[in-house]
């Protein structure tokens, strides 16, 4: 085995998908990613719970949009240009999220992700897998199998 | 006739007793009062002029290259220049003991370093270890033993420093810095640096508590910035995430920093000018107070400890 084929056995290279929020950047894992939508309407369900967005129709499939915002306690915004809805695969589940932007795609290092203490005791501290500063940017990376917990994937793949 | 003067002799004795223990009391007092004075922002207001970030700027330069420089050269310098040859001979072993002594001569000038007898007694045992005296060895694991245990031994003594018995008669070199109206001073041994805060470098990060402002990355680390004011006096409800900080004072060489609205000056603290805290139960980031300069002591390893004992790893 080669030195480099050592070298990235050791130390993988995942890629990031990057988006905002609130002027922050969050990493997402891009194998997770199937595919980036303007905002289109998104039709609300009634009873759902507060971090469901609603409901769109893609390609004939029925997909739940997340309130990526509320979900991270951060305060509602007006949709822009720039909004999007990223389509994630998280525990064999496909849901969107709603964020302010998709920014690129980043190939980090695993030995280039640093972790954070988890001082906070709130549900959403729990998302943070890491941090990472690439380019004179603080990168968030967010694990989301922890976007929700086991019974709201439950509850959301009833929609 | 002498019992009765001895008697006589000691009332005055006990009644002067007694009468130093009410006015150590009324001290202990009045001391605890002046920092809760100083921590209410109404009489701050009027007692404290905060400068401005403009005024402080050519105070601030002298004060953070001053910090730098004594932090960064005694911590980490002289420590860390101590090993470093993968290959020596015993003599080697023994100059290095010889430059054990001059760090602890050199940190003793400042503090005093209880734990130099410990670095002392590290480089004896390794030489006591040593199998023979004349044959050349490979003393590349004992140095990067040497190394971590002197490292960790300077760290230790350093991290005492906010002890009253660790300071030395002729003082130690203090940063003053402000804090909601409240003035703090920290030594300039266990500064790991002076950062300033420009725009909005610090990025918050989701889901922290109040007084975890974010994190920020200086000198290719990431510092997990605490707001000091929430932090160290909850009972305010004053926030610098709302006020506003300029700088970020960082603790020893821990990921660690404080923000704080301005840095005031560098002072020389003598133990005798400290009124230090016996019991931290209450405040453990308190090491004492000094009315002359109407500022907090901080007692870096206090306050470390009480920040990762509210931390989990992810």
């Amino acid at each position: 085995m080669s030195a480099n084929a050592t070298k990235s056995a050791e130390d993988p290279i995942l890629q990031w998908a990057i988006f905002r929020l609130e002027n922050e950047s969050y990493g997402i894992n891009v194998m997770q990613v199937q595919e980036v939508l303007r905002y289109t309407e998104i039709a609300p369900v009634p009873g759902a719970p507060p971090y469901v967005l609603g409901i769109i129709n893609l390609r004939g499939n029925v997909v739940t949009v997340m309130d990526t915002r509320s979900r991270f306690a951060l305060p509602h915004a007006e949709t822009t240009d720039q909004t999007r809805i990223v389509i994630i695969e998280a525990e064999n589940q496909v849901v969107g999220i709603l964020v302010d932007a998709v920014a690129e795609v980043v190939y980090l290092r695993q030995s280039e992700i640093e972790t954070t203490p988890n001082v906070g005791n709130e549900e959403s501290a729990k998302f943070i897998q890491g941090v990472c500063h690439k380019n004179d940017e603080l990168l968030i990376l967010v694990d989301l199998e922890k976007l929700m917990t086991d019974e709201e994937w439950m509850e959301i793949s009833g929609f | 006739m002498t019992n009765s003067l001895t008697r006589q002799d000691s009332k005055p004795s006990k009644s002067k007793e007694i009468k130093d223990n009410v006015v150590e009391g009324v001290l202990q007092n009045y001391l605890d009062q002046l920092l809760v004075t100083a921590t209410q922002p109404q009489r701050v207001e009027k007692a404290i002029h905060i400068p401005d970030i403009d005024e402080q700027k050519a105070v601030d330069t002298g004060a953070i290259e001053t910090s730098k420089s004594i932090a960064e050269k005694t911590l980490t310098e002289n420590a860390l220049e101590t090993v470093s040859k993968p290959k020596v001979e015993i003599e080697q072993v023994e100059a290095e003991q010889v430059k054990v002594e001059l760090i602890r001569t050199e940190t003793a000038a400042v503090p005093k370093v209880e734990s130099a007898p410990k670095v002392e007694h590290i480089a004896k045992t390794l030489v006591e270890t040593v199998p023979a005296l004349d044959t050349v060895i490979d003393v590349s694991d004992i140095n990067n033993t040497v190394s971590s245990d002197i490292e960790s031994a300077i760290k230790q003594s350093i991290s005492t420093l906010t002890d009253q018995e660790s300071w030395s008669s002729q003082g130690v070199e203090c940063l003053l810095f402000s804090v909601s109206g409240l003035k703090l001073a920290v030594p300039l041994l266990l500064l790991g640096g002076v950062h300033e805060v420009i725009s909005d470098d610090v990025k918050p990060l989701i889901g922290q508590p109040k007084w975890y402002l974010g994190l920020i990355h200086r000198e290719d680390q990431n510092l997990q910035v605490i707001d000091t004011a929430t932090f160290i006096m909850p009972e305010r409800a004053e926030s610098l995430a709302e006020q506003g900080y300029k700088y970020l004072i960082q603790l020893e060489k821990s990921p660690w920093a404080i923000a704080c609205q301005s840095i005031d000056d560098t002072v020389r603290l003598e133990a005798s000018e400290i009124k230090w805290r016996g019991d931290r139960g209450k405040r453990v980031w308190l090491a004492g107070t000094v009315i002359e300069k109407m500022c907090a002591l901080i007692d870096v390893s206090g306050l470390l400890q009480r920040v990762e004992s509210s931390c989990k790893p992810v």
